[in-house]
């Protein structure tokens, strides 16, 4: 691992503030993944995702002087980016059709196994991306990408309370349309549900 | 504990109720071994948290990292070379104003350093320059008079 690697991400920045490329380079390589996975999930929408990410990148290089280490984490920072980006997207979105989820469901080896959880995977997709937005934002930060309360509540620009009153009602609103996207199914045998 | 109850919990602290507030934990373990509905809202609710689990395996493709570093160059010398003027400047920005009485501060410096300038350079007056000058400057007025006069 070279020195460019090693250093944390505000030391990076500063680097990125004097322009250096490399290490730039390192930041995206850091960052690029998670940022992409909000996106995705945010957007449902991989392509829209690829774009929004590289906006949020560029940004990070032409604002690195906006950047303000020991306020707030970086990955915090780009993430705020990344979600407002997002919005401005799903609102444009509002004047035409919905798009359907194309965010492919993980084969396995079995092919009726495969299906099942392709299709288990779809109905999951399609609840998660039926929730309202600031619903959806809030359950991916904190159960997907893994942020606290307190961060989540930094790139939404709301409250703690309000993210974790988000996040309760993302989960009702999963469930119910679960619930509705699987009809009655069989209760399951197990009592214990640890 | 009733059923409502217990899907408001499960909505708040997630589908294991080990991690849940202890008070709220045995009363989640008592409705579960009693009603089948309990267990069919933590099924769902377990489902959906693992689906969301799962939802942390990495989406991004090969090519877009590559993509990104090179925009850089693509977006030509302006965005890849230029120094944003706040790069160096921020410093001397965020001191500024940080507090009302430093650019106002920083104002009073030119005129300040004006007037001592000015202080600096005054010669002692030569009264006999002035005189002559003040002579010439009413003859004028003089000559202007008598004109006028004829």
């Amino acid at each position: 691992m070279d020195e460019v690697d090693e250093a944390d991400d505000d030391d990076l920045m500063a680097q990125v503030g004097r322009r250096d490329q490399a290490a730039y380079g390192s930041l995206v390589a850091r960052h690029l993944s998670s940022v992409h996975r909000y996106l995705t999930r945010l957007t449902a929408s991989p392509a829209d995702a690829d774009e929004l990410a590289q906006e949020t990148l560029l940004r990070m290089w032409l604002h690195a002087e906006s950047y303000r280490p020991g306020t707030v984490r970086l990955t915090t920072w780009l993430h705020r980016i990344a979600h407002n980006l997002a919005v401005d997207e799903l609102r444009k979105r509002r004047t035409e059709p919905l798009q359907e989820s194309h965010i492919p469901a993980d084969a396995g080896a079995d092919p009726q196994a495969a299906l099942a959880a392709s299709q288990a995977q779809s109905q999951l997709n399609q609840a998660l991306d039926s929730l309202p937005a600031n619903q959806r934002a809030a359950l991916l930060l904190t159960r997907v990408q893994e942020f606290s309360s307190h961060d989540a509540a930094t790139i939404l620009g709301v409250s703690v309370h309000s993210v974790e009153s988000l996040v309760a009602r993302g989960r009702r609103t999963l469930r119910a349309r679960l619930q509705q996207l699987q009809g009655d199914t069989p209760e399951p045998q197990q009592s214990n549900p640890t | 504990m009733t059923p409502q109850q217990f899907e408001h919990g499960l909505d708040r602290w997630g589908p294991d109720p080990s991690l849940w507030p202890a008070a709220y934990a045995q009363d989640a373990r008592r409705l579960l071994d009693a009603d089948p509905q309990a267990r069919q809202a933590l099924a769902t609710a377990a489902a959906a948290d693992a689906f969301l689990a799962s939802l942390r395996q990495p989406t991004v493709p090969a090519h877009l990292e590559q993509r990104i570093v090179a925009q850089l160059s693509a977006a030509g010398p302006a965005a890849a070379a230029a120094q944003p003027p706040t790069a160096a400047t921020l410093p001397l920005l965020e001191w500024l104003t940080a507090r009302l009485w430093r650019p106002a501060l920083a104002a009073l410096i030119p005129i300040v350093a004006g007037f001592l300038l000015g202080l600096g350079s005054v010669e002692p007056v030569d009264h006999e320059l002035a005189a002559d000058l003040a002579m010439l400057a009413f003859s004028d007025l003089y000559a202007e008079f008598d004109d006028a006069q004829q």
